[in-house]
């Protein structure tokens, strides 16, 4: 039989369970500790615990992991980089980062450097790479003791090899660079790749030791399998890949939830509603997959262009105050968050949360019943009429259309919403494990690879430039993890360019297949010791530097 | 003559985005690089038509290409200076003040970073008073100021300059050479003397627009404060309050084509309007019947962030407060119509100028704005 296990690491719980193919054989909920690597083996020691199995019969671990999200918010283990553009004579009129917030540039001690280089959106030259300006800058780079360079290259989407080559020369003239290509961060929007890539190259170190810690303290424990790193689109990257590209995951947490609730539902068409102790996320499902934000997406304050899933959120959650003011009662947005267990009233504490008068108007059996029973009725009514109002709304906005779909209920704080006061949808269904939704999304095996490019149509045909783009994303859900015999196109979208019709085509094609399990061996050539060596010293101190 | 800092370039981009009707592009890169000039080479400078000679040469700098392609390359530095130093020399005259095509979106920031650059004033004044898809839809064609000559130029040095005989055959060209110069070149045209233009152009635009961007920052936060503050300031009326039930919208490379729907809320419960895009919010109707229609200015505030939305981010279940903005009397006049008119944009229906529809005239005398 095959286990794996799949841990969703909040900012306060770590969430896990353990399945056998769909079959969910334990599930826990573990504190959040410092290091994710013990809070984990928290975890699995529980879930090994509940079912008596040994870490033998475990054959892969999945990880969604917030802590990317948090280091970039709050600007903590980041490492410096260099920032290398390659656009010369081209693009001098926006400088790189030149609108990130100051506090987050000083954090990565940003350089930059623009060079000649990059490529029109038919694969001619701007201007030829000029090594001797590339090595210049690695002396430079060298010199300051930066070790993380991102390198960006007009229209690099459509040419990668011209930031390839920038690599080369760069790593050559200053051997032992961590080097981040923005054709593997982004799609189009150099600004926006160029960003997301920056901030990438920031946490590799930190990745590095992270991963390095979980896989050194699974393998402690006895578990000697291949681990897996959930990734924005809801699919997961083998944990070699996810070193490289830890800004793949800072969108992971709710996506997680989201596939975690089509799973457990069985549906991959609907709404679906997380509500948590603070806040509540919604977004919509189509082929089980969390639908793409249309918009450019702010990460810790900086606009980035990857993929993100749509979700939308708002200040009500199970742990939200209630208040009286003079324009009526209000719900939120301060809540009591992870401390509803000890003082809402229904678990003895004196202060009047979402979930007192929840259980007091009948929506829910906690806790102690009695305590709520003094709640004024109309305090109670205002209170649920107004987060049953903001719940509709931005269900409505979630929605990609006015049809009426099924919603999902997951998280802990679902017992708030009542189902007949939803509107427009054809059921309500809390799945059983709704509260691990999460952890269940995680241990989703599946990997994927993408592909958004211009193609010039003056050398390749149509359906030349198509199925060059279909060989590519499959290579690249291969090497993301997937066994390449289950390797399906999920999405081929061919646009004409405005204005260029005949002379170019923009093709986005996205593959996905299933996880193999045997395929990876995380002990092979992945040495936690080797990594610890080759990551450095984490430094948290910017002011030593 | 008034110099501005970056707080009042960035008021002008939020407030333009009010004039642009949800059309104009995306004012982010421009502003981003009409601030950075700033930063360089100092603020640019405010002037008027009426401070300058009669016989001073003026001219409208543009970007011409493919939106997917500013995406990647950003004509905003050199190229625009490269296109304006060849004019310059075409006409064996300086140019003396940059004036903005128009007033929405990416054209209107555009000529305050190269005034920046080139230490050349930018006009306060604009030639459409709103923004519309095709750079011949501006009063100066309703004049018959030619886009001729009109320089294209790209960041190498390169330049075309494009004499033709109408304005059609300068976009057609224009737009050609632009493609070997990376589908993202600068430009630079419409170029007259401050006499041909001092009755074509609409004066104090960018000081109108910079003021509705003021006071939409300091009302951030309050959604019906800053749409009672647009409301006032651009004399709008309130069209509808509704939410968004379906939305048949397709984007093909920051082209927006598309109508959608809305059901009324509040005071407008039970009504419904229909609003088509051509780019920019182009027909209201309510009920079937016409209340608002281009050259007039239709635009979108969000209601639950006060703030226009663009035609692009428009999504089901959204509600909205929609606004009709009279435009110039110009555009009113047979010419102006033919140039930027329903006709001119595939409809068959009759213009009726804002203040003139049943809707307006029962709002207005309901005492709503």
């Amino acid at each position: 039989m095959a286990i794996r296990i799949g841990i969703d690491v909040g900012g306060t719980n770590t969430d896990a369970v353990m399945m056998s193919d769909s079959e969910i054989l334990a599930w826990v909920k573990v504190p959040t500790t410092a290091d994710v690597g013990s809070g984990a083996i928290d975890a699995v020691a529980e879930l090994l615990n509940q079912t008596g199995d040994s870490p033998q019969s475990v054959s892969a671990v999945m990880i969604g992991t917030t802590q990317f999200t948090n280091a970039l918010i709050e600007r903590r283990s980041l490492e410096r980089v260099a920032a290398v553009r390659l656009s010369l004579p081209a693009n001098t009129s926006i400088p790189i980062a030149c609108d990130w917030p100051d506090e987050l540039r000083d954090a990565v001690g940003l350089r930059t450097y623009l060079a000649h280089g990059g490529s029109e959106f038919d694969g001619r030259d701007i201007s030829p790479i000029n090594e001797r300006e590339l090595i210049e800058i690695a002396d430079d780079v060298k010199s300051e003791g930066i070790v993380a360079v991102a390198i960006s290259s007009v229209f690099s989407p459509v040419s990668p090899k011209v930031e390839g080559r920038a690599a080369e020369i760069i790593q050559s003239a200053a051997p032992g660079l961590s080097v981040t290509l923005s054709h593997e961060i982004g799609r189009l929007g150099l600004l926006e790749r160029e960003n997301a890539s920056i901030l990438n190259a920031s946490l590799t170190t930190l990745a590095r030791h992270s991963f390095a810690n979980i896989s050194s303290a699974l393998t402690a424990f006895g578990l000697n399998v291949p681990v897996f790193i959930s990734q924005n689109d809801g699919t997961v990257m083998s944990v070699e890949f996810a070193r490289r590209y830890p800004i793949r995951t800072v969108a992971s947490g709710p996506t997680n939830s989201m596939r975690g609730a089509a799973f457990l539902s069985g549906l991959d068409r609907c709404l679906v509603l997380d509500v948590g102790g603070t806040t509540t996320d919604v977004g919509a499902l189509s082929n089980g997959f969390p639908r793409e934000s249309p918009a450019e997406v702010e990460v810790a304050g900086v606009r980035t262009n990857f993929r993100m899933p749509d979700v939308l959120s708002i200040a009500v959650g199970g742990g939200s105050l209630i208040r009286r003011t003079p324009k009526g009662v209000t719900v939120g947005p301060e809540s009591v968050g992870y401390e509803i267990v000890s003082k809402a009233h229904v678990f003895g504490g004196s202060v009047t949360t979402a979930t007192d008068v929840a259980v007091a108007a009948g929506l829910g059996d906690l806790g102690d019943k009695t305590a709520v029973a003094g709640l004024e009725p109309e305090l109670v009514r205002q209170a649920v009429d107004g987060w049953h109002e903001d719940v509709n709304r931005v269900l409505d906005t979630a929605r990609p259309s006015g049809e009426p779909i099924p919603l999902v209920l997951v998280g802990g704080g679902s017992l708030l919403v009542d189902s007949d006061r939803i509107d427009n949808v054809t059921e309500t269904v809390r799945p059983r494990y709704y509260q691990v939704a999460n952890a269940v999304g995680a241990a989703i095996p599946q990997a994927s690879g993408e592909v958004d490019k211009i193609l010039s149509l003056e050398t390749l045909t149509k359906e030349q430039a198509v199925s060059q783009c279909r060989v590519e994303a499959i290579d690249k859900a291969v090497a993301a993890g997937a066994d390449p015999d289950t390797v399906e196109i999920v999405e081929l979208e061919t646009v004409p360019v405005a204005y260029f019709a005949g002379v170019a085509i923009r093709v986005r094609v996205r593959a996905i297949g299933n996880v193999s399990f045997n395929r990876f061996d995380l002990m092979a050539g992945l040495d936690p010791v080797e990594w610890d060596r080759a990551a450095g010293p984490l430094n948290d101190d910017r002011s030593t530097r | 003559m008034s110099y501005l800092d970056t707080t009042a370039l960035r008021d002008i981009a939020r407030g333009s985005s009010v004039l642009a009707g949800g059309g104009g592009g995306d004012p982010f890169r421009g502003t981003l690089s009409a601030v950075e000039m700033t930063r360089q080479y100092g603020p640019p400078r405010l002037t008027t038509l009426w401070d300058l000679p009669d016989d001073a040469v003026v001219a409208c700098p543009f970007i011409i290409g493919a939106p997917l392609a500013f995406l990647e390359k950003f004509p905003f530095g050199d190229e625009l200076a490269v296109a304006a130093r060849e004019l310059q020399r075409v006409l064996g005259a300086p140019i003396a003040a940059l004036l903005p095509a128009e007033i929405g979106g990416i054209n209107s920031t555009l000529p305050l970073a190269l005034g920046a650059r080139m230490n050349i004033p930018v006009i306060d004044a604009d030639t459409m008073g709103r923004a519309y898809p095709e750079m011949d839809m501006t009063l100066l064609n309703v004049e018959g100021i030619p886009a001729a000559p009109t320089v294209v130029a790209d960041e190498h040095g390169n330049s075309v300059v494009v004499h033709a005989t109408n304005n059609v055959w300068t976009e057609t060209l224009a737009r050609t050479v632009s493609v070997k110069f990376g589908a993202a070149a600068a430009g630079i045209g419409y170029s007259a003397t401050v006499a041909r233009l001092r009755h074509a152009v609409i004066e104090g635009s960018l000081s109108h627009v910079r003021s509705i961007g003021q006071a939409m920052r300091e009302a951030a936060g309050d959604p019906q404060r800053v749409i009672g503050a647009v409301s006032r300031l651009t004399d709008a009326v309130e069209l509808f309050r509704g939410k968004i039930i379906s939305l048949d919208r397709e984007i093909i490379d920051g082209f927006v084509r598309g109508t959608f729907l809305l059901e009324g809320i509040g005071a407008d419960t039970g009504s419904q309007m229909t609003i088509d895009i051509q780019n920019e919010y182009l027909v209201a109707r309510l009920g079937g019947e016409v209340v608002a229609s281009a050259p007039d200015i239709i635009t979108v505030m969000d209601a639950a962030s006060g703030l226009p939305l663009t035609t692009e981010s428009l999504r089901y279940g959204y509600r909205l407060v929609v606004l009709g903005i009279a435009c110039d009397e110009r555009w009113r006049t047979e010419t102006g119509l033919a140039v930027g008119g329903p006709a001119r944009l595939g409809y068959d229906f009759p213009y009726v100028p804002l203040e003139d529809s049943p809707r307006t005239i029962a709002r207005r005398s309901a005492g709503a704005p």
